[in-house]
């Protein structure tokens, strides 16, 4: 199947027009691509390579000319449409850069010229590269915030050293969220501010605490990431988070010390836990997935365990308002979650018996995987830590699973879906054809760098999915919850309300919806 | 402000109006009323004969200002500023930047080198490219390097290359420049710029043709000028390995080749493929 695009008037960076085309090479059923200007030279290339048409024709050297040759016209469509994103997106971030009056530097000296105060730099360039840059940025006496992945470990641990030795911080590579004086970097929410400080090895882990801080009371003083080989690593030994908790327990605008990572080596727990406690500070430490709290000791007096992300909130914030801490099963009565219980496992059909949880945060799929194994049995993921349950193909789900759709898999040449929900959408569709579905579970992040509007993007294709369940005699119950808080740009009741408008129930917390989902999946199975 | 602002030759020094085709990395596209663009430029090492320099500083700020698909304007070299929709840059007086007395003493030094200059730069640039290891667009066996090898059999080569090719600068365009170019290097400038006279600016894209017309004129951009001047002192200054009667010691030999060495990357790293285009044109037109 040959397909031919044609864009009038185009112009773009060659070097984009280049990733372009390789881009479209290495699309899955792609056997041949071109990008280029529609120059008669060109079009009489594509001629012979058997492309036609009359926007072939109609093509002028100013046009950009995208053909495809794949295995079957959706092939070739998908294909097309992404590299036409691809430089489309590229020429409106030109333009959006355009005429705002903010000014561009080329280097970090330049920048450094036009805000010599400036004391952090965040640094987004492709691992290979990143490195150096924030190597030169520790050098000018920077702290740095490196949103890359891709960095070696090598190169993170001579970073990291590098960086100690001038009492300055590396947040990540891989870190994608932090709040330094009140300023949302990255992907983060707008909170209050107050006298939690946060440092976590865990992106979305940190967003969900710092909003749930945030809805019970107290609020955010700092939010320091880490990146999420700094405590999992021994090699690289925690130096962030140990850096970042002298620094929170240095600082008097901040009364309480919350940790959040995934389980840490064992030498690099003892390590924080110890630093946590010459703290004096009173501190709440959550590790998702821990099995053996052995490994941490016995905690001082001063540091408390918290079971999941909003046990971790819920302490903080009791702490920071000099309050007992109260645990919580459910916001609503125990009553009312029986009545949404019995609504939603109402109507499924003999074949639904399994969950399929579709995650844009990493570290929110792990809760649900950590809180739903115990309730469910076993559950694939992609994020699985038992390798006999890591689908062999992760784009197909089998029995219960959770999908991180933020994992590398799924973002090869495309956004992170907390961006583009397309990955999401694309897999919701999947799972509608699949009629052992039973519920779906679901986050949605809010917050700068997320997409302006997630749960406008996801609800159409939520009430296709529980149409199609319908048309077979069964019923699609859904579960979501919202990462975000009522300043972020998004608006957190507008996108509940979307939600729910599209058959959701919208829970207050990730561990309530992946509480509440397994309950409706186990009354259904029940009957 | 910026102390100065270089202009390359084929600017327009009067007041001008044209609409802002792209901000690229490191340079500001403009299309000049008179079917070329205009190209504002952040380095200096980028400098090109429809070029201007106005330093980084006031690059970065103008990027700002910018708005792809409106207009920007030139006040005129008498008293120069650039206004777009989000503001007005001034920029430093302008002052010429010619590559030609560059390029002069690189076809002096050519000569100077005697008869087997021309075979020695190609050599010397045939094992630049290889150290690159380039494989797409003409240098690779896909659809455009197949037809490459085919439209390289007809008599018209090279002119027939002009809008051959991907890239914005259509890959054949930065070929047929550097050909030019070699050639001048070689001593047939005339022979080669009358060659070029009959090429079709139609047929290829504004910056193709802004490019060819600068070619045309014996004007090229700094980077491709500064390859020239490197590769004319390895020719006649002795570059490669050690022979008799070299007339001078391995040291200079050696920042020689380092200069060239330096040359052909600064060039690998124009644009996706224009520079590795250029230094296979160069190769060829020196080479003859």
């Amino acid at each position: 199947m040959k397909l031919l695009r044609v864009r009038k008037d185009s112009y773009h960076d060659s070097v984009f027009l280049m990733l372009a085309t390789q881009e479209l090479k290495a699309s899955g059923g792609v056997l041949d691509a071109v990008v280029a200007m529609g120059t008669d030279m060109n079009r009489e290339l594509l001629s012979d390579m058997g492309f036609s048409g009359p926007d072939l024709d109609g093509a002028g050297p100013n046009d950009l000319v995208v053909a495809v040759e794949a295995g079957d016209a959706a092939k070739a469509e998908a294909a097309a449409a992404r590299a036409l994103e691809l430089v489309d997106r590229k020429k409106s971030a030109a333009a959006a850069s355009g005429g705002t009056g903010l000014a561009r530097s080329g280097s970090l000296d330049a920048a450094l010229g036009r805000l010599p105060g400036a004391n952090l730099a965040v640094i987004s360039l492709p691992g290979a590269y990143a490195a150096r840059e924030a190597r030169k940025a520790l050098d000018r006496g920077l702290h740095v915030m490196l949103f890359s992945d891709n960095v070696p470990l090598e190169e993170e641990i001579a970073l990291k050293r590098h960086a100690s030795a001038k009492g300055l911080l590396v947040m990540g590579p891989d870190c994608g969220t932090a709040i330094v004086n009140g300023q949302p970097l990255c992907f983060a929410n707008v909170v209050r501010r107050g006298t939690v400080g946060v440092a976590a090895a865990s992106g979305t882990g940190l967003q969900e605490v710092t909003c749930l801080v945030d809805r019970y009371g107290a609020g955010i003083s700092q939010a320091v990431g880490t990146g999420g080989r700094d405590l999992k690593n021994a090699a690289v030994g925690g130096r962030t988070m140990l850096l970042a908790v002298a620094a929170l327990a240095a600082d008097p605008a901040t009364s309480v010390i919350v940790v959040i990572s995934k389980p840490p080596a064992p030498d690099t727990a003892l390590a924080v836990m110890e630093a946590l406690s010459r703290s004096g500070k009173p501190c709440v430490v959550h590790l998702l997935g821990l099995k053996d709290p052995a490994v941490l000791g016995k905690p001082a007096a001063n540091v408390h365990l918290a079971s999941d992300l909003e046990d971790c909130a819920r302490r903080a914030a009791a702490l920071a308002r000099g309050e007992p801490h109260r645990p919580v099963e459910w916001d609503l009565s125990e009553a009312e979650i029986e009545r949404i219980v019995e609504r939603e496992a109402s109507g499924f059909a003999p074949a639904q018996r399994h969950l399929r949880g579709l995650y844009t945060g990493g570290t929110l799929a792990d809760e649900a995987l950590f809180l739903l194994q115990p309730l469910l049995g076993p559950v694939w993921s992609n994020n699985q830590t038992d390798p006999a349950l890591v689908p062999p193909d992760p784009q197909v789900s089998t029995g219960h699973t959770i999908v991180d759709l933020g994992d590398d898999v799924f973002t090869v040449g495309r956004p992170h879906p907390m961006i583009d929900p397309s990955t999401r959408t694309d897999r919701l569709d999947k799972e509608a054809e699949d009629p052992s579905v039973a519920v779906l579970l679901l986050d949605l992040v809010l917050g700068y760098g997320s997409h302006p509007d997630p749960a406008g993007a996801l609800a159409p294709r939520l009430e296709a999915a529980r149409a199609k369940a319908a048309a077979r005699g069964g019923r699609l119950s859904v579960v979501a919850s919202v990462t975000g808080t009522p300043s972020d740009f998004q608006g957190l009741e507008d996108q509940k309300r979307k939600l729910e408008a599209a058959g959701a129930v919208v829970m207050p917390s990730n561990r309530q919806a992946a509480r509440l989902a397994a309950r409706i999946l186990q009354k259904g199975a029940a009957r | 402000m910026n102390p100065r602002a270089l202009a390359g030759p084929l600017v327009p020094r009067e007041a001008w109006e044209a609409r802002a085709e792209g901000v690229f990395r490191g340079a500001i596209a403009l299309a000049h009323p008179d079917g070329l663009w205009v190209t504002i430029l952040r380095s200096r090492e980028d400098m090109e004969p429809r070029g201007i320099w106005p330093g980084p500083e006031a690059f970065d700020a103008l990027a700002g200002l910018v708005v792809p698909g409106r207009p920007v304007v030139f006040s005129g070299e008498a008293d120069p500023f650039l206004a777009a929709p989000g503001g007005t840059l001034r920029t430093g007086p302008l002052e010429s930047w010619d590559p030609r007395p560059e390029l002069a003493d690189a076809v002096a030094a050519f000569r100077e080198a005697g008869p087997s200059a021309p075979s020695a730069a190609a050599e010397l640039m045939r094992a630049a490219l290889a150290t690159d290891g380039y494989t797409e667009g003409l240098h690779g066996e896909g659809p455009f390097g197949r037809r490459f090898a085919e439209l390289r059999k007809e008599p018209g080569f090279p002119c027939n290359l002009a809008g051959f090719g991907p890239g914005t600068t259509p890959a054949g365009d930065d070929f047929l420049a550097g050909w030019c170019l070699g050639g001048i290097l070689r001593g047939e400038g005339e022979s080669v710029l009358l060659r070029f006279a009959g090429i079709d600016g139609s047929r290829t894209t504004v910056p193709g043709r802004t490019l060819l017309a600068g070619a045309a004129r014996g004007l090229f951009p700094a980077y491709l000028v500064r390859l020239a001047s490197a590769l004319a002192a390895a020719v006649s200054g002795g570059a490669g390995p050690a022979r008799e009667g070299d007339r001078d010691g391995p040291d200079a030999r050696g920042r020689r080749e380092d200069i060239l060495a330096s040359a052909a990357r600064a060039a690998f790293s124009h644009g996706a493929s224009s520079g590795r285009d250029a230094m296979l044109g160069l190769m060829e037109g020196v080479g003859g």
